[in-house]
């Protein structure tokens, strides 16, 4: 007697999709390394790396090889076990927000559909809230375990920063439930595609920029780097460390820049909605590819602007930081939901 | 105090304006970045390619001696 039925082939196309997506995701991340050198040396009248392979294509399997082949170097007073937690939190944390985001349609194979979303769960908003909130520790056990006062103070101006921006990148978030009645991403993707429904930007202009600055806050990126400021903290919370576990922390650094370009997209753009067509009336298949084309292009660009800021606009000073998040971001943030709110009820009226 | 350049600059101490407070410059700093993006680089990429040397261009130090030997 079978009192729980396995799904086997359910198991295995989960398995098969969490790890393409994994590994997606570290292609990306990897080649987001490339693309930053060159984004950055062409901002600079530069050419950037262009000498392993051609265009420089196999750089980032150099950069690769050369952490793997790095004397791994943990110091004499340093937490040994914590030290080696806080780069695995940064990268599994990193790694896991991607289980919600709806990277394209269901295709259909066989007649079985699958569901191109590793987890469609109905609280999935939540969930990406509480994951890359789990990020932080990444950076402040790294940093208290090194046993570097530099370290330290980096990974306290990290985590009150993170603490500061999710609140009106939370706050935004709750005025996009609001819209949508739902806290599955894969509804809200679906919401926007629907007929006689705009993207969620259109909604919520002043969302999106409060939720965008917050992402980049959220991501460490600069203007909001002060976790790794170089000038003034030797390279912060990843001071002590070296080889592998070093490529840990700032390859995490560009996973999340790739979900939480993700998470722009799928919540303000449509996912993987392609404007000014009826994906419907197509094969569901081809539907669904284009649909992730359409996704990637769309991560793409925000990757790049992630870029663009970077190399635009030098760091914010602690307490620019702290008034943008508490006394400007965070007040417009509860405006905009009040309105939201407001006109929501007015409209329902 | 006398200024020791003709390029020295009073600083401009007046309050930000409502853009500036609201950090708008950025997207002018944005629009130069990018305009650089295109622009086109000053990298030689030197074993491959080489820059044209100044016809006056010596190249090795040599002490030269006139013909009486100076």
């Amino acid at each position: 007697m079978t009192l729980l039925t396995i799904d086997w082939s359910l198991i295995i196309e989960k398995l098969v999709l969490i790890a393409v997506v994994v590994l997606g995701s570290l292609v990306v991340a990897l080649y987001s390394t490339y693309a930053e050198r060159k984004v950055a040396a062409f901002m600079q009248d530069r050419l950037g790396p262009n000498r392993a392979g051609p265009f420089g294509l196999l750089q980032p399997l150099a950069d690769g090889a050369k952490f793997f082949f790095k004397e791994d170097v943990i110091p004499v007073l340093a937490n040994k076990w914590l030290f080696i937690l806080g780069p695995t939190i940064a990268m599994s944390a990193a790694l896991m927000t991607s289980a919600v985001v709806p990277w394209g349609n269901h295709i259909e194979i066989g007649g079985r559909i699958i569901s191109l979303q590793i987890a469609d769960i109905n609280i999935g908003v939540l969930y990406v809230f509480g994951v890359v909130g789990m990020g932080v520790y990444g950076i402040m056990i790294g940093g208290w375990a090194s046993n570097n006062k530099f370290s330290l103070l980096a990974a306290l101006r990290g985590a009150s920063q993170v603490i500061s921006y999710e609140l009106p990148m939370g706050i935004c978030m709750i005025t996009l439930i609001m819209l949508s009645g739902s806290l599955s991403l894969k509804d809200k993707v679906e919401q926007q595609m629907s007929s006689g429904h705009l993207w969620n930007i259109v909604y919520q202009p002043l969302g999106f920029v409060i939720f965008l600055i917050c992402a980049f806050a959220e991501c460490n990126r600069t203007p909001f780097d002060l976790a790794e400021a170089e000038n003034e903290l030797n390279m912060g919370y990843h001071q002590e460390y070296s080889s592998m576990k070093l490529g840990f922390y700032l390859f995490a650094e560009y996973i999340n820049m790739l979900i939480s370009s993700a998470v722009i997209v799928t919540l303000f753009f449509g996912g993987y909605d392609i404007p000014f067509l009826d994906e419907s009336k197509l094969n569901p298949n081809t539907a669904a590819i284009l649909g992730i084309i359409a996704l990637m292009a769309k991560v793409v660009f925000f990757i790049f602007l992630f870029m663009w800021v970077r190399w635009t606009i030098p760091r914010f000073r602690y307490d620019q930081l702290m008034n943008l998040g508490w006394k400007k971001l965070l007040p417009l943030a509860l405006i905009n939901m009040l309105v939201t709110a407001a006109v929501i009820l007015w409209l329902h009226k | 105090m006398q200024s020791l350049t003709n390029r020295a600059q009073q600083v401009d101490r007046s309050p930000m304006t409502v853009s500036e407070r609201l950090y708008l410059p950025i997207l002018k700093g944005m629009g130069i970045t990018i305009s650089h993006f295109f622009k086109k680089k000053a990298t030689f990429s030197y074993p491959e390619q080489k820059r044209p040397f100044s016809p006056v261009f010596r190249g090795l130090h040599v002490l030269n001696r006139d013909e009486e030997g100076r």
